[in-house]
């Protein structure tokens, strides 16, 4: 049972940019946590040299819903289609039914930005045959809703995103198990 | 301290006063004046999502327990335990029809013959084609699992708590089999499944508590299933110790879909039928009737809606 180095370190592509060096003045934003994806168990046996690709193939699929049901910079913003992409075909239905927890549709016509706090997904793995077949991704996710005319509001949705491989060769999201909690930012007094 | 009658409304009122000022002064010691408190009492509002997708809604499996004794092929000898498991993937139901084995039926190519020798005759699928003609369902997967593989799958699971209907004594569990609850290890849960004699309808009470085993499981892995690497070790041990032609990645999918079923929609009948011998052994004539009759109920949403 091994942990792999963590490969989180890149800006993902759409977390907020950092501020160019022409504006120097202006306080810099706090910038967006990174996703950090990690191999944290493997039952089975996975070689060495394969965990890094597998942390690389689960994180553009994790990256790819979490990025466009939250952290998008193209807010205020009404639709949210494009956050199941990477879920598998009947898996897209039942998760529009349940959009208003798996994305940010019920704050997106109010929203000015969001910025990830904390981003972070454990891989358990399962790789009887030396590759992984399939893999729970334990997600932790907060971030910062900053809204117009309304409370700004700290989201956090953790729990257990199911995934297997696709005929593509990457990996889908056939599951969810997930918590949401939305707590309203109160202006220190 | 006695209070004479007269007085008792009086003592009553000027209890009550001190009792009320008792918890005000208690209240403005304990809770902090809003002006000095540090932090606002937020509502949080919390909500919970699940949903595991597989490509069938309903999947009906025959689970066989195989009687091979170490260094026998899995598939080549008879089969002891004869489940055939239907589970809703979509509204958490799930079914067990159990096939006592010495069910006396008619084999494909090769006449009447107790049902569990289908498997020594044709292995799994002709096992499937046998129990489906008796009771009308199709299973989509077959997996066989031997005495080994079962305890080395409740190992992983770190073993299961039954309900047992029966009282009764084995030696493998000194303090017996009580009725209720019991918390069982992997050995005792294979004895569980497979005594008969002790219980008063033999192999129909046997084919009931292997019912309850799956149960078990269910309770277990449902109750355990969030916690990190619990699904992927115990779908390992299913690779390990099962016989079946699902790829890995179908079974891990199939596993994670089988822990959305409820255990308390989780219901199981036996297939019953009078007792008697024929070609010099002791068989079971299979009421077709109520085995084809659970089918019908069952088949399309693995629920049991007219009971047993």
């Amino acid at each position: 049972m091994g942990v792999a180095g963590c490969t989180g370190d890149q800006e993902t592509p759409a977390a907020k940019p950092s501020p160019s060096p022409s504006s120097s003045t202006a306080t810099p934003e706090p910038r967006s946590a990174p996703l950090k994806v990690v191999v944290t168990r493997v039952h089975g046996r996975l070689p060495a040299k394969a965990r890094a690709p597998l942390e690389g193939n689960v994180r553009a699929t994790l990256s790819q819903y979490l990025d466009a049901a939250f952290l998008r910079d193209d807010y205020p913003q009404t639709r949210f289609d494009a956050a199941f992409n990477r879920f598998t075909t009947h898996m897209r239905a039942r998760a529009r039914r349940d959009a208003r927890m798996l994305t940010n549709a019920g704050y997106g016509r109010t929203t000015e930005s969001v910025r990830a706090i904390r981003r972070t997904a454990y891989l358990s793995v399962l790789a009887p045959y030396k590759v992984a077949a399939g893999v729970t991704a334990r997600v932790d996710l907060v971030f910062r809703v900053e809204r117009s005319g309304q409370p700004d509001e700290t989201v956090r949705l953790h729990g257990r995103l199911l995934l297997s491989r696709n005929s593509r060769n990457d990996w889908s999201i056939f599951g969810y198990d997930l918590v949401r909690s939305d707590t309203p930012v109160r202006s220190a007094s | 301290m006695t209070i004479p009658p007269a007085h008792a409304p009086i003592w009553r009122r000027l209890r009550r006063g001190l009792t009320l000022a008792l918890v005000l002064a208690v209240t403005l010691v304990v809770v902090p004046q809003s002006s000095v408190r540090q932090t606002d009492v937020a509502l949080v509002r919390v909500r919970t999502a699940q949903a595991v997708d597989h490509p069938r809604d309903v999947v009906w499996i025959l689970c066989l327990g195989s009687d091979a004794r170490p260094g026998q092929r899995l598939t080549g000898t008879r089969a002891d335990a004869i489940q055939l498991v239907g589970l809703n993937l979509r509204t958490g139901a799930g079914t067990a029809i159990g096939v006592p084995r010495d069910s006396y039926v008619d084999i494909r190519g090769h006449g009447r013959n107790k049902i569990n020798a289908s498997m020594f005759f044709g292995g799994p699928q002709l096992m499937a084609d046998s129990v489906g003609r008796l009771v009308g369902v199709r299973p989509d997967y077959v997996f066989t699992t031997g005495f080994l593989g079962f305890r080395g799958m409740v190992r992983s699971i770190n073993g299961v708590t039954v309900f047992s209907k029966f009282a009764f004594r084995d030696p493998i569990r000194p303090q017996g089999y009580h009725r209720g609850k019991n918390n069982l290890n992997p050995f005792q849960a294979l004895i569980f499944g497979r005594v008969r004699h002790p219980l008063p309808r033999g192999d129909f009470d046997r084919s009931a508590n292997q019912q309850e085993l799956l149960r078990a499981i269910l309770r277990k892995v449902r109750a355990h299933q969030r916690q990190p690497g619990y699904m992927e070790r115990g779908v390992m041990a299913a690779v390990k110790y099962m016989n079946t032609d699902l790829k890995p990645s179908e079974l891990y999918r199939l596993a994670q879909g089988a822990a959305q079923v409820k255990p308390w929609r989780f219901k199981g009948c036996v297939v019953q039928g009078p007792t008697g011998n024929a070609g010099g052994a002791s068989v079971v004539f299979p009421n077709v009737g109520q085995a084809r009759r659970l089918g019908n109920d069952a088949r399309k949403d693995a629920t049991l809606d007219h009971g047993c």
